[in-house]
């Protein structure tokens, strides 16, 4: 796992290269806790998000195990009517979580530059 | 401070125990953790920047089978001196973050404080406390490889994570946090396993709570306690709507109330004195003798009281109030005599921060205490000990200890022998590594510092002690 300092470093690049940033935290999924943060919104609760998503990473992660899936998860696209979130795993213990204004930002992009800079975290 | 589910508020609560030798960057790290948190902490007492007590920290975050986690952090004194006060602390944890010193000058000291720890944690019951490795000051230019000490931590037997940080760069401190975090659900997740989760709310709801219960159960004189007596419910602590005229002093009594009554609840010692655990750092007591059949005859004594509280008012602690409260909620009910006071710094508390400085420093505090100690004995027709006995600012002797019933006898006075057994066996307790130097330094203090009545007898009886 890369240093904290790296991470912050990341989230600075990512932050700035998708259009319509809103926040990307680096979350413990057991635990729900975040590792590091980035947020250019006040309003948008990350902390909480992190840690009901986490619930969301789970849940998918024991669908996967009850239907025998012989593959990993590699990330969760999701689309609201204004927003854009990624969750992108990273290793076996924790996720990327990124939230988009989906008037600005484009799906592809965001999947491309997340997954660039998540090999950065390894 | 244990973990426990508190269902009213579907909350997970487990308490995260930062230990480590003494300046390896406990507090420090804390801060780090505080501020990438956006928390504040709360240290309830320091020394010269070292934590005498503890750290606290609050962070609710993440999630647990559906429910909030709500984590209580706290740091333990690495002193020797505060020993128990670390040993109270970590007997409440859920997981520890050990920060070690691994500085090549430090790293010495880090693999001792592990063995202590270890035989610490060996002592808990129930599922294994896990242990993180936090490796601090990883900043500066002289530190042991990290290989070494994963290498050496193995070869002791600590098959843990290790995670590097600088608590001063501030960063490190949120990976082991997290990290910590892990280890102490896999633990509640083996209590519950085990049905042994307990449920409800939280031990210790704030800073608070945690810092009287130490200074009231920790250093306190120790002697059983127990929550009630043959089966019947203790009586009712002092709460802050009692009626009039059952207060003095009426007016900053009622302050006083206000302030101290928060979440009290009573315990009976096995002399049948009565305390109650207070959220700040107050002090509620009642003596086993101060119950009363009715409310006039209560009053009365009340009264008695209060005057013989006015007649020592110049040598006494300034914040105090006495009570009288129904035992219980019967229309017979008895009624119990209660003092509240403010826990202020004694004589020994000054003596045993000064052990934490240099042997000199705490020589000239011995010198110090001797002295007012003599001088209190003299003036005061109260029981003056080192543990009832402080300073007020202008340096006189001040009495801060509980306030004796009127018919109560004082301690005869003291002489020079019996003040120097008092400060022979508190330094013995408590620097007894320390007592030849602490001898060595009291024969080097000016001629002038034992020119008080019974000063030299004091020290040369002192001297002897030690050096024994």
């Amino acid at each position: 796992m890369a240093s904290e300092k790296v991470v912050q470093e990341i989230f600075e690049k990512i932050s700035n290269e998708i259009p319509g940033f809103i926040a990307a935290s680096l979350v413990d999924i057991d635990s729900g806790m975040t590792l590091a943060v980035k947020a250019v919104r006040s309003d948008f609760d990350l902390t909480a998000a992190s840690a009901y998503n986490s619930e969301l990473v789970k849940q998918k992660m024991k669908i996967m195990r009850a239907l025998n899936l012989k593959t990993g998860l590699e990330d969760m696209l999701i689309t609201l009517g204004d927003q854009i979130h990624l969750i992108k795993l990273v290793g076996s213990t924790s996720f990327i979580y990124l939230a988009a204004d989906r008037a600005s930002a484009n799906l592809g992009i965001v999947r491309t530059i997340v997954g660039r800079h998540a090999t950065g975290l390894m | 401070m244990a973990a426990v589910f508190d269902g009213a508020r579907d909350v997970l609560v487990i308490s995260v125990v930062y230990d480590g030798p003494p300046e390896a960057g406990k507090t420090s790290s804390l801060a780090a953790l505080a501020k990438s948190l956006g928390r504040t902490l709360y240290t309830p007492e320091a020394l010269d920047g070292r934590t005498t007590y503890f750290d606290w920290m609050e962070y609710t975050g993440g999630r647990f089978d559906g429910s909030e986690i709500r984590c209580q952090v706290v740091t333990v004194p690495g002193q020797t001196i505060w020993a128990e006060r670390r040993r109270a602390l970590l007997e409440q944890a859920e997981v520890v973050v050990f920060v070690g010193d691994t500085s090549l000058s430090g790293w010495p000291g880090t693999l001792e404080q592990l063995s202590n720890l270890r035989r610490q944690l060996d002592q808990r019951s129930g599922p294994p406390v896990g242990v993180v490795f936090q490796a601090n000051k990883r900043d500066l230019k002289e530190v042991v490889p990290l290989a070494s000490i994963r290498e050496q931590l193995e070869v002791l037997g600590w098959r843990i994570g290790v995670v590097e940080s600088s608590a001063e760069e501030g960063w490190g401190t949120r990976e082991a946090f997290v990290f910590a975090v892990r280890l102490a659900l896999d633990r509640v997740r083996e209590l519950q396993k085990r049905g042994e989760l307990p449920k409800g709310s939280s031990t210790f709801e704030t800073g608070e709570a945690l810092f009287a219960h130490l200074k009231t159960f920790i250093e306190a004189p120790k002697e059983p306690v127990f929550l009630s007596e043959r089966g019947s419910p203790a009586p009712r602590a002092p709460s802050a709507d009692v009626p009039s005229g059952l207060i003095w002093p009426p007016v900053e009594g009622r302050i006083i109330l206000h302030e101290a009554t928060e979440g009290l609840s009573t315990v009976v010692t096995s002399k049948g004195d009565c305390l109650a655990v207070a959220s700040k750092p107050w002090r509620v007591h009642s003596r086993a003798a101060a119950s009363f059949s009715g409310v006039e005859e209560g009053r009365a004594a009340l009264i008695s009281w209060a005057r013989f509280h006015a007649v020592h008012q110049t040598a006494i602690s300034r914040r105090r109030c006495i009570i009288l409260v129904a035992e219980d909620s019967a229309p017979e009910s008895p009624w119990r005599l209660w003092q509240i006071m403010h826990a202020e710094r004694s004589l020994a508390d000054i003596l045993i921060e000064s052990f934490a400085a240099s042997t000199f420093a705490a020589a000239e505090r011995i010198a110090d205490c001797a002295r007012l100690l003599i001088n209190a004995q003299q003036r005061l027709a109260l029981p003056c000990t080192l543990y009832t006995i402080g300073q007020n600012e202008l340096g006189d002797p001040m009495y801060v200890g509980l306030m004796p019933a009127i018919d109560e006898r004082p301690l005869p006075p003291c002489d020079a022998y019996a003040v120097a057994t008092e400060l022979t066996q508190l330094i013995q307790r408590r620097a007894r590594d320390r007592s030849r130097e602490v001898a060595g330094a009291l024969k080097n203090l000016p001629p002038s510092r034992a020119a008080f009545d019974g000063g030299r007898e004091i020290f040369d009886r002192l001297i002897h002690e030690l050096e024994r």
